[in-house]
């Protein structure tokens, strides 16, 4: 790494000499010991900070900077770890200072921290950092201040190495009110319930009078209309049956299960403020769990089960889940499948297949491998590699191989799906919400927007 | 305030670093201001010396309130006031010193009044030191930011626990204890004190060279003290031609923030335009 040195007297090092040379002239003029013993002590101090340097010009760090990211929202969060070496035999006291632009803030922590480099050992440190605006940040370089007294005598080495960090425009921060949510959900869920005739309040059609209909729904606006006797028909209230599947293979490990788990752990508690139906089912190669929900008190060991959930399978295997939904005869009606892209995608889309003849609405959630891990940044996967030669060429094609992977997979699955009336969401990171995202993709569906996709395909 | 400003800092709340042993420092930096004032005063009212009593009184007056009201923040350039108001004082109550006082160039003698001195002089000392220690370890001007709401300390919680068991993982080193710093402090002025005391014993002993040489009180006079004053020139030249003997570089960093804080400027202007379309 490029180092630049700086040794420099500021200009209070200087105006310090002056004064200490003065006080020393005057008091020894005028025979006061008042003015002599601060006048030396300043050319004390000032001197310590030549000896400092003459026996400390020569020592050299070992440092290695790296990011956690390339790139990140604004209000994002980013790791930068500095591992310093000491070289020499002796233990140093330095002044480690992380310079980074305007875009980020530090965390908890100072960027300057005083520490004690230990002969021939590794110092590691490590920054949290708080993107507060968008642009291209720059991390680094960092400055390490040897001896004391550096406002008098600058003695510093400035370690040049920089990080571009592309920082995006945050995503609208996500904080719906619990009753927003609750409507969103019902809103949802009338959305995507088959509507049924039969006892209910909601409105469905008009129909002829037919003997034994109750006096009280004829429609007698309509009868004045049609000069024949009209009743009106209502929406049967059923119970919709929510399945959640949630996968636990390896590929969800780490921060991407914690998510999942917490969007369905939120879902689940939405659900279970209204009258429908709840299960969940816990998969990797087989089911491992398979949770309905208690009524009333029992409630709470519902979201108990849910938190014991652990990512533990190697593989997954989507169609054993389904297959033990079909073999239990559990209920469901629509069914929502927390996943991601990876893994073995056949099963995936035998299992959605399976789902569809069932008579399930489905609805797939892909946790967005690149979006989540902080696998995505390149540093971190060449880390773990020995071979310089491989990981060079790992770092210029595995991120596009990755990319375009994901690409063909989610083309094949959406088609699956849109040809099955399924739906699928991506979710980006923790920004997203889970109810939002699917709030989102039933305005896709509500009557209104369809008129106007319909008008529009005309049109053109 | 701007709308998202207040969201900021509902979320984060921009603090500094508050060492421990901050408070004590200033305090101590007060103390031994007024500490050396008033060992002045109080030897001025023993030796029945009105105009110096008054003298140091004012002026012992205007260096606390100025020190009061700067607070815990201690600069570079107020201490060089305080110097200069010290050798302004001096200089006047040595036009004004009767026998009895410490200002009086013939008392260099009497013990009482070396030791009153050396005092005053020790405490001024303390004063600055307490100021460059200050200066070194505990300043206030590293400013970082700290969770406040529930939210983002569940955020920067999840973020910690996520870097687990990799190149990432959260440390914080440990930090240098306060006893540490002093230790290291004087460790570090160990060496040039002794180089002084060697440059001091040689003036000496060629001061007293010359005193044997010539037992006359008067030649000692003109001849200890101005070569002891040639040592001191001497010295800070040196000291100032050893510095530009010296590779420097020129800082350029403090041009870069400038151009920084005016981008980042521009750039919340265009946040704000494009937040609102």
């Amino acid at each position: 790494m490029e180092e630049e040195r700086h040794f420099e007297l500021t200009k209070n090092g200087k105006i310090f000499i002056l004064f200490g040379s003065l006080f020393v002239i005057i008091g020894l003029a005028i025979d006061t010991l008042l003015l002599i013993v601060p006048g030396v002590l300043f050319l004390v101090v000032i001197t310590s900070t030549f000896i400092s340097f003459i026996f400390s010009h020569t020592y050299s760090f070992n440092t290695k900077m790296s990011c956690s990211k390339d790139f990140m929202r604004s209000r994002g969060l980013l790791a930068v770890a500095v591992e310093l070496t000491n070289p020499s035999r002796r233990t140093i006291l330095t002044k480690i200072s992380l310079r980074f632009s305007f875009h980020f803030k530090s965390i908890d922590k100072p960027e300057t921290i005083l520490i004690k480099l230990l002969p021939q050992k590794k110092t590691k440190i490590v920054w949290l950092l708080l993107a507060s605006r968008r642009g291209n940040g720059e991390i680094g370089p960092i400055e390490i201040s040897v001896g004391s007294f550096q406002y008098l005598f600058k003695h510093k080495r400035i370690l040049k190495d920089t990080q571009q960090i592309k920082i995006l425009p945050q995503r609208p921060r996500i904080n719906i009110p619990w009753k927003t949510k609750k409507e969103l959900l019902l809103k949802m869920v009338h959305e995507f319930a088959q509507r049924v005739k039969g006892r209910g309040d909601e409105f469905f059609a008009l129909r002829d009078y037919l003997p034994g209909d109750q006096l009280k729904h004829i429609d007698w606006y309509a009868t004045a209309r049609h000069d024949k006797l009209i009743s009106r028909e209502f929406e049967d209230q059923r119970n919709l049956h929510f399945l959640i599947y949630l996968d636990l293979s390896s590929t969800m490990f780490g921060p991407k299960f914690e998510y999942a788990l917490s969007s369905v752990v939120e879902l689940c508690s939405l659900i279970k403020g209204t009258n429908h139906d709840l299960a969940v089912v816990a998969y990797s190669e087989n089911v491992q769990k398979y949770i309905i929900p208690q009524v009333g008190k029992h409630e709470l060991r519902l979201m108990l089960n849910l938190y014991d959930i652990e990512a533990t399978g190697v593989h997954s295997s989507f169609l054993n889940a389904v297959k033990f939904t079909k073999n239990n005869n559990v209920l469901h009606s629509i069914a929502i499948i927390f996943s991601d892209l990876e893994g073995d995608l056949v099963k995936k889309l035998q299992g959605i297949h399976l789902l569809q003849t069932m008579g399930s609405r489905v609805i797939f959630v892909n946790f967005a491998t690149m979006h989540f891990n902080i696998l995505s940044s390149q540093d971190w996967m060449l880390d773990r590699t020995e071979d310089m030669n491989y990981g060079e060429i790992l770092q210029d094609v595995f991120p596009s191989i990755v990319s375009d992977e994901y690409r063909k997979r989610e083309i094949e699955l959406r088609q699956l799906l849109y040809s099955i009336r399924g739906d699928y969401v991506d979710v980006f990171g923790y920004d997203d919400n889970i109810i939002l995202s699917l709030f989102r993709l039933m305005k896709k569906y509500s009557p209104t927007q369809r008129l106007v996709q319909e008008a529009m395909r005309r049109a053109s | 305030m701007r709308i998202r400003d207040k969201v900021f800092e509902e979320d984060w709340e921009l603090t500094s670093l508050t060492a421990l042993g901050s408070t004590f420092i200033a305090g101590a930096h007060h103390l031994f201001g007024a500490l050396a004032v008033s060992l002045i005063i109080i030897q001025s009212a023993f030796s029945l010396n009105i105009y110096i009593f008054a003298i140091w009184l004012v002026l012992g007056v205007v260096i606390l309130m100025t020190d009061f009201f700067k607070g815990t923040q201690m600069k570079l350039s107020s201490e060089v006031t305080f110097g200069l108001f010290f050798i302004f004082g001096t200089i006047l109550s040595l036009l004004l010193a009767n026998p009895n006082s410490m200002f009086f160039p013939a008392t260099l003698g009497r013990v009482d009044i070396i030791i009153y001195q050396s005092l005053a002089g020790l405490c001024i000392g303390l004063r600055f030191l307490s100021t460059f220690y200050y200066m070194e370890y505990l300043e206030q001007d590293h400013p970082f930011v700290k969770t406040r709401s529930k939210y983002t300390r569940e955020q920067v919680q999840q973020y910690k626990d996520n870097l687990i068991k990799t190149d990432f993982e959260y440390i914080s080193p440990e930090g240098i204890k306060t006893l540490q710093k002093w230790i290291v402090l004087f460790r570090r002025m160990l060496w040039p004190f002794m180089l002084l005391i060697i440059f001091a014993a040689l003036a000496a002993l060629y001061a007293l060279m010359i005193f044997y040489l010539i037992p006359e009180d008067s030649l000692a006079e003109y001849i200890i003290r101005p070569s002891l004053i040639l040592v001191a020139i001497i010295y800070s030249v040196l000291l100032i031609r050893t510095n530009a003997i010296l590779p420097k570089i020129v800082d350029v960093d403090t041009q870069d923030n400038r151009q920084q804080e005016k981008n980042s400027d521009t750039e919340a202007t265009e946040d704000g335009i494009e937040n609102i379309s």
